[in-house]
């Protein structure tokens, strides 16, 4: 059997005049082979020794001539072109089809090459690296922060390592820490992307000068490299080296900047930072450079080149044993050799940085899955749209029948019929292309927001244009093969006698394709409908706290004592409700403090969870409920002791009668007065874990709740209440229902995503239908004709044409049914607290795909229906 | 442009049809080589080599008697030509020719 196939095989590719003696020759081996070994063996081999024989010099010649000849490219060129001017309406569906998968495919191949491109623009990016920690306690996670005397050991004991150097961007606690200005301005500006890097970082990420040595830039101490950006906005038009800026309004320790670099390439991990701060000197607090015990600092290096980085893997381990070790026993950690061994230090590429979403690094990342959806989508929608193109080249083939049998029967061979109709799928590729390309540039904005990236289309890569020209070429050619064998092979002297064969030789292939195309739409659709469900479940979510109508004003912490006073003064802002100031709030980004609870006594029962510093009035600004006990009281001192803890707490302590219970933390009894409900602090993906108030200062952040109509007029007084107490700082606040919106941003991103392939989808799978039934009314049109002679409603005639497709969409739907409660299933159980799968959701999606449907057919099933039996009937053919 | 196109594998399937002088047919040719290099020798790579030089002129072929144990196929028997047999010479001269140059102390490894 395989022998069988691998001759016929053999036979159609070799020469005719090599191919009997080399088939002898092959026989003979093939003989002997099997009185050695086992049949299949022999029969292996064989097809082994067939493959081997595919060489071009035995290949059987390509009559490359006889196919040229049939194009007579001008003719065809000509004939195309009065076709499709002559047959507007048509080529434009199937122009218009093509371009927009031709775009939709473009779109997402750009976006696959800029998640791809981050991190490559370095000349030795191969050698670049970050180090990483693994924690095999816990689940494999990974961070990248470590302490400062690490940098030390890699420059000393590392010989494979060329440069080292650190980079801190501790959480800046969205206060006023990063307020800068130039030495000789007042006012004061915000900026987020600041960090501090050493020396050697810019040599190993090669950061390219505008002003300024790379050499030396941030060698001086307190000195400051300033991004492009960030030069033009404070320094515009001149050299900026040797200037002063403040931070934070610290006059006594001004800033010198030391030279202006390019910004980072939006292509870089790193790329939101503006101003590097020289870590020359400096330690966030005394002793830090030698102390093993904090981990603040991401540390970069480059290997001499070509190291492979499976040495120096093994080597960094020597660094737990040698430092982190006596530093545990030191702390009383027990058992610390288990954990030494439950921790890998390595290196992470500098490539792999950006699509590494499960690293701990509070960087932006790409998402690996997403990406592979994305590769799958813009495959899938070219295949659909030219898959399409051939549907809607054949469907319409009766009328090219005709002028198939006049060229033939004028003497034209079956190679030029081909030609020709290649020629034609070739143009109308090409128009296509063109015009998918101009989509693509206009849509390409769009899309990048949807996608959150700056993206352009490259149109300055040298080999882009080449691609996409060639990419036009081979598609056109592909999916012109088909039509044009189908079309060339009618015979002449039937096709002239009205007798063509039916055209639908595979009814059963036409169909599985209207069938997946409806599939792929109707799932797209329910996933869009689930995702925005759970989108509008999120934010109507009772999450135990009041987020509308209160805003954050922030960076107060710059007026130290007098925030009391602040909070007085906007108290009598009209339609100003409450006033509080913490740093802790229920929302993503916000200050946290982590510690263990326990009660004396029962100290094998720990609980870890988070101890929040609040002001009397936080409870009543945020609208949280107290479910036992009370508030933090004013009249009371002796509440400086005491603390208010969410239900969790109490439940995780195991306390029936949490009140006036004592319970010990941050070396503290602190008693219970009351236990608040629980409210969501964290994102909806987890569970509430315990949670503990306490009475202090904590002043970045002033939380204003208010209760009026006419919000403007509120923030316009805070406003000019802010300029009184901080007349130099700027005005930032923001509300906190904004603010919670943005935590789920990456849901809507993905819902607004799945509706675009949703919408596309639905597109070209009912031009694709369109097609069809235009295929279908045509087939049929004298059969239409006479059942209306004979007394047929428009009614029956529109079911007759469009039963069959109705009935395809169903089945599809029936298909999207287990397949999109699959998928969303699982991407629910991504939610702590998710939607459940409604019906509705699946019943509009079918709905609605078989509405489209149905309307799509309803043009040619009503035209058919509608017209002139006699026009039909009379038809010769 | 090389006066005597002949390729490494090709000089070898050459002399090989030499050693067989009247016998040389595709299966004869593949199991003369595989005992004397010692390793397999695909038909593809054979036949190839065999058309090429064919069509350089090195070999002449006709075809030979069929029997049962090839299906009914006939053999084709390779011959060298005169042309050949100077572009065997010639690279057997220029080998020579280069070995004869190398100095002893290069080759006392």
């Amino acid at each position: 059997m395989i022998k069988k196939i691998a001759d016929r095989l053999f036979r159609w590719f070799c020469h005719p005049d090599y191919y009997p003696d080399i088939r002898g020759d092959l026989e003979e081996i093939y003989q002997h082979q099997k009185e050695q070994h086992a049949r299949w063996k022999a029969d292996l081999r064989y097809t082994l020794e067939v493959a081997l024989l595919l060489r071009i010099s035995l290949l059987r010649p390509i009559k490359v001539f006889t196919l040229m000849q049939g194009f007579m490219i001008r003719n065809h060129t000509k004939m195309t072109l009065r076709k499709i001017w002559k047959e507007k309406f048509y080529s434009s569906i199937k122009i218009g089809g093509f371009a927009l998968g031709v775009a939709a495919c473009l779109l997402l191949i750009v976006f696959l090459r800029h998640e791809l491109s981050y991190d490559r623009h370095y000349q030795q990016s191969d050698d670049i690296y970050r180090l990483q920690m693994t924690w095999l306690k816990y689940d494999n996670a990974r961070g990248v922060e470590f302490p400062a005397p690490v940098v030390d050991v890699l420059r000393s004991e590392f010989p494979e390592i060329e440069t080292a150097g650190r980079i801190s961007m501790p959480v800046f606690l969205r206060g006023t820490r990063n307020l800068i200005r130039p030495a000789n301005q007042q006012q004061n500006y915000y900026e987020e992307g600041v960090s501090f890097v050493e020396q050697e970082v810019l040599d190993i990420l090669e950061i390219p000068m505008i002003y300024g040595s790379r050499e030396n830039a941030l060698k001086e101490p307190n000195s400051i490299v300033l991004s492009k950006t960030a030069a033009d906005k404070y320094f515009p038009g001149i050299n900026p080296v040797g200037e002063q800026m403040i931070l934070n309004d610290r006059d006594t320790s001004a800033l010198t900047i030391g030279g202006v670099m390019e910004d980072f390439p939006p292509t870089s991990h790193l790329s939101h930072l503006h101003f590097l701060f020289s870590f020359t000197d400096l330690e966030f607090w005394p002793g830090e450079r030698t102390n093993w015990c904090c981990n603040n600092h991401r540390h970069y290096v480059r290997l001499k080149e070509g190291t492979d980085p499976a040495i120096v893997n093994t080597k960094l381990q020597s660094i737990l044993t040698k430092y982190y070790l006596p530093r545990m026993q030191e702390e009383g950690i027990a058992d610390p050799e288990e954990e030494i061994a439950a921790m890998i230090m390595g290196l992470q590429p500098v490539k792999d940085i950006h699509l590494d979403s499960e690293v701990f690094d509070n960087l932006p990342h790409g998402d690996r899955r997403l990406l592979w959806i994305f590769a799958s989508a813009a495959l899938l929608i070219l295949l659909l749209a030219g898959v399409n193109f051939i549907n809607l080249s054949t469907a319409r083939f009766s009328n090219r029948a005709r002028e198939v049998g006049v060229r033939r029967t004028v003497g034209a061979f079956k190679n030029q019929l081909i030609g020709q109709f290649l020629t034609e799928s070739v143009i109308y590729s090409l128009i296509s292309f063109v015009l998918g390309l101009v989509v693509a540039a206009i849509l390409i904005p769009f899309f990048g927001q949807i996608a959150g990236k700056s993206l352009s289309i490259p149109w300055q890569e040298p080999i882009f244009l080449p691609t996409v020209v060639v990419a036009s070429l081979a598609t056109g050619v592909l999916s012109g093969l088909y039509p044009a064998f189908f079309l060339s092979s009618f015979k002449p002297a039937a096709v002239m006698k009205g007798k063509i064969s039916d055209g639908s030789r595979n009814p059963l292939l036409r169909n599985a394709l209207v069938i997946f195309q409806f599939t792929t739409s109707i799932v797209l659709l329910i996933g869009t409908g689930i995702v925005f469900r759970q989108m509008q479940f999120i934010l109507n979510k009772e999450i135990g706290f009041e987020k509308d109508q209160v805003m954050m004003l922030q960076g107060t912490n710059i007026l130290g004592e007098k925030v009391n006073s602040l909070k007085e003064e906007l108290l009598k802002v009209p339609g100003v409700e409450n006033v509080s100031a913490s740093d802790f709030l229920p929302i993503e980004g916000a200050k946290r403090n982590g510690t263990t609870f326990y009660i004396d006594g029962k100290e094998d029962n720990r609980v870890s969870g988070q101890w929040w510093i609040i002001d009397y009035d936080y409870l009543n600004t945020l609208g949280m409920q107290l479910e036992q006990g009370r508030d933090f009281s004013r009249d009371l001192a002796s509440d400086s002791q005491t603390v208010i803890i969410n239900r969790e707490m109490a439940q995780q302590l195991a306390l029936d009668e949490p009140l006036n219970q004592n319970i010990e933390f941050i070396g503290g009894s602190w008693r219970v007065i009351g236990v608040v409900e629980d409210f969501h602090f964290e994102s909806i993906r987890e569970e509430v874990r315990p949670l503990a108030f306490v009475l202090g200062n904590s002043t970045s952040v002033v939380s204003i709740k208010a209760n009026a109509q006419d919000m403007p007029k509120v923030l316009s007084g805070i406003k000019s209440v802010w300029q009184v107490f901080a007349p130099h700082q700027p005005f930032r606040y923001q509300y906190m229902d904004e603010r919670y919106a943005l935590m789920y941003q990456d849901i809507l991103r993905s819902g607004r995503i799945f509706s675009c392939f949703a919408v596309l989808a639905i597109i070209i799978a009912c031009l694709g239908l369109f097609g069809l039934t235009a295929y279908i009314a045509e087939q049929r049109s004298k059969e239409i004709g006479i059942r209306k002679v004979l007394g047929a409603s428009v009614g029956s005639i529109i079911r007759l044409v469009s039963t069959g497709f109705v009935k395809l969409v169903l089945i599809s739907f029936l298909l999207a049914i287990p397949i999109g409660w699959y998928i969303m299933d699982d991407w629910l159980a991504d939610f702590a607290y998710g939607t459940s799968i409604n019906v509705w959701v699946f019943v509009i999606s079918g709905l609605l795909a078989l509405l489209i449907a149905v309307v799509t057919m309803s043009y040619h099933s009503l035209q058919s229906a509608r017209a002139n039996p006699v026009e039909s009937i009379r038809r010769d053919n | 442009m090389k006066k005597y196109p002949l390729g490494e594998f090709e000089e070898i399937v050459l002399l090989t049809v030499g050693i067989l002088y009247d016998e040389a047919y595709g299966v004869a040719i593949k199991q003369e080589m595989e005992v004397q290099l010692e390793r397999k020798i695909s038909v593809g790579a054979l036949q190839s080599a065999l058309r090429r030089m064919e069509k350089k002129g090195y070999l002449s072929s006709r075809e030979g008697e069929s029997t049962s144990l090839r299906g009914g196929r006939p053999k084709r028997f390779f011959t060298i030509t005169a042309h050949g047999k100077k572009a065997l010479v010639h690279a057997k001269d220029i080998r020579t020719k280069l070995w004869s140059q190398i100095p002893k102390i290069a080759l006392d490894l």
